[in-house]
């Protein structure tokens, strides 16, 4: 494959079948990259870093559709982290790709996935970082040795991190802003010991249902509105109110015409299936 | 989350009396005593007590002394052999407190600014941010140190410090240097607008 090839493939993201990304691709890119490197050039060598991470969180993003499709939740909701770091790192080196590939399309729907998902808690570690090294030499990471590499930046085709190879763990919390997305809070089923998956995922299933392609526009709006109290019939007068105030219920909304509750608006750029728009439910 | 974008509270500690700086060798101490802007650790965490760094603080260090206008010099009040950082649990942006004489504090504030979005980019409207600066006056035989702490939007953090940094300014015209301990009155949240209070509306019990 050629780089106008590779550049086509990657433009045409949207078009493509939602299949994992064949291995011809990568490999040219590879290729190419190694070329460059071996000739010094260290420009075209960074460009192809960035088409790489394109084509990396192209790659996650179509993946985390296929299993939304499946029902793969909480394996889309960790595909949809992996995009996030990818483009953390890109985005300093963006250029025209970064709107060629669609990367600013899945940088957005990628913040409206995850906003959908019903996860809260997390588990998440703190330590003392003892000892880190530099990806690119190998060197330790010190603020008066300073190895001359800079973190994020791209050196021979390759991004600068720190590697931490050696901590003092000093606990694991329950957050709900976690440093790492992943570590999701999983109840243990009863009988065989495995993860159960305790979590309501209504928000994700209707667009996931309602969208035919992962490049299709859609948006939601959060309000509140009132529910008949019919529905809430089974909460005492003394009950906490089913709004979440925090009141007593015969104090709070059934003073009112209903509960409130909040409510999603979802917009689509593309009909959804006629058997998806029957899920819709008219609430005057 | 606190409610006020920061909070400002005085500190009786200026550079020469913190712990770390004693451990500090002869020439770092001399090289951390002129500099313009010093990044300076906590005492210990959890059951360490050596000083320790939030997580990427030789990126910030690198960041500053790239960044800092010609003359600025940046240091850390560090060593190498016991060099350490902390990575917490939680997704906020912490930063290394920067120690800056009053006069360095807006070319200080201007520099967090900068690396926030330089670290975070199109991140920068949701994420969040703690970082303090510790800023030292002297007047005369009048000395104070203050510590300027911000946590909350990391898009606000310019704006919170800067007004936060004006304010010490105007105490120092008005003779306000003098050391108390206990927070300061935090200023009012200029985010948000206020409107005419609301009457509180009578509710009859339905018991």
């Amino acid at each position: 494959m050629t780089l106008d090839e590779i550049r086509a493939y990657l433009k045409a993201v949207a078009k493509r079948p939602i299949e994992p990304i064949p291995d011809a691709v990568r490999a040219a890119l590879a290729t190419l990259k190694r070329d460059a490197v071996a000739s010094g050039d260290q420009v075209f060598a960074k460009l192809l870093w960035c088409y790489e991470q394109s084509l990396a969180a192209q790659e996650h993003y179509l993946c985390a559709f296929r299993h939304l499709k499946a029902g793969g939740y909480y394996d889309a909701w960790c595909e949809l982290e992996q995009i996030e770091v990818v483009l953390q790192a890109l985005e300093r080196h963006k250029g025209s790709f970064w709107a060629d590939f669609r990367l600013g399309f899945i940088q957005t729907y990628t913040a409206k996935w995850q906003k959908l998902f019903p996860y809260r808690l997390f588990y998440s570690p703190e330590f003392v970082q003892a000892e880190k090294i530099c990806s690119i030499c190998r060197k330790p990471v010190l603020p008066r040795s300073f190895c001359g590499h800079r973190l994020g930046e791209i050196y021979n085709g390759e991004a600068c991190f720190h590697i931490v190879t050696k901590v003092d763990l000093g606990g694991i919390s329950i957050v709900d802003k976690p440093a790492q997305k992943y570590s999701v809070l999983f109840l243990r089923g009863d009988k065989t010991g495995g993860i159960r998956d305790q979590y309501d995922y209504a928000l994700v299933e209707y667009p996931v249902k309602a969208l035919r392609e992962p490049f299709d526009g859609w948006d939601v709006e959060r309000t509140t509105r009132r529910q008949p109290h019919s529905r809430f019939a089974h909460v005492g007068r003394n009950d906490p109110c089913p709004c979440e105030s925090g009141k007593k219920h015969k104090t709070c909304c059934l003073r009112e015409a209903g509960v409130l509750r909040p409510h999603f608006e979802y917009m689509f750029e593309f009909k959804p299936p006629d058997d998806v728009l029957l899920d819709v439910v008219y609430v005057p | 989350m606190r409610d006020e974008p920061y909070t400002k509270t005085t500190s009786d500690l200026n550079l020469r009396e913190r712990k770390a700086f004693g451990q500090l060798t002869a020439d770092t101490r001399t090289a951390v005593e002129q500099a313009g802007i010093v990044l300076i650790p906590d005492d210990g965490f959890g059951e360490y007590e050596g000083p320790v760094f939030p997580q990427g603080t030789v990126d910030f260090l690198h960041f500053l002394r790239d960044h800092a206008p010609s003359g600025t010099t940046v240091e850390i009040a560090a060593e190498d052999t016991n060099y350490k950082e902390v990575a917490l649990h939680f997704d906020i942006i912490r930063l290394a407190t920067l120690f800056v004489e009053y006069v360095a504090a807006p070319t200080a504030v201007a520099l967090i600014a900068e690396y926030l979005k330089h670290r975070l980019g199109n991140g920068l409207k949701s994420a969040e941010a703690r970082t303090a600066v510790v800023v030292h006056q002297k007047d005369g035989d009048r000395e104070q140190t203050v510590r300027i702490a911000y946590e909350g939007p990391a898009m606000n953090v310019e704006g919170a410090l800067r007004d936060a940094v004006a304010s010490l300014g105007n105490a120092s015209q008005s003779g306000g240097i003098v050391s108390t301990s206990g927070p300061l009155k935090a200023l009012p949240d200029t985010r948000k607008q206020q409107g005419p209070p609301r009457r509180k509306k009578k509710r009859k019990n339905r018991r």
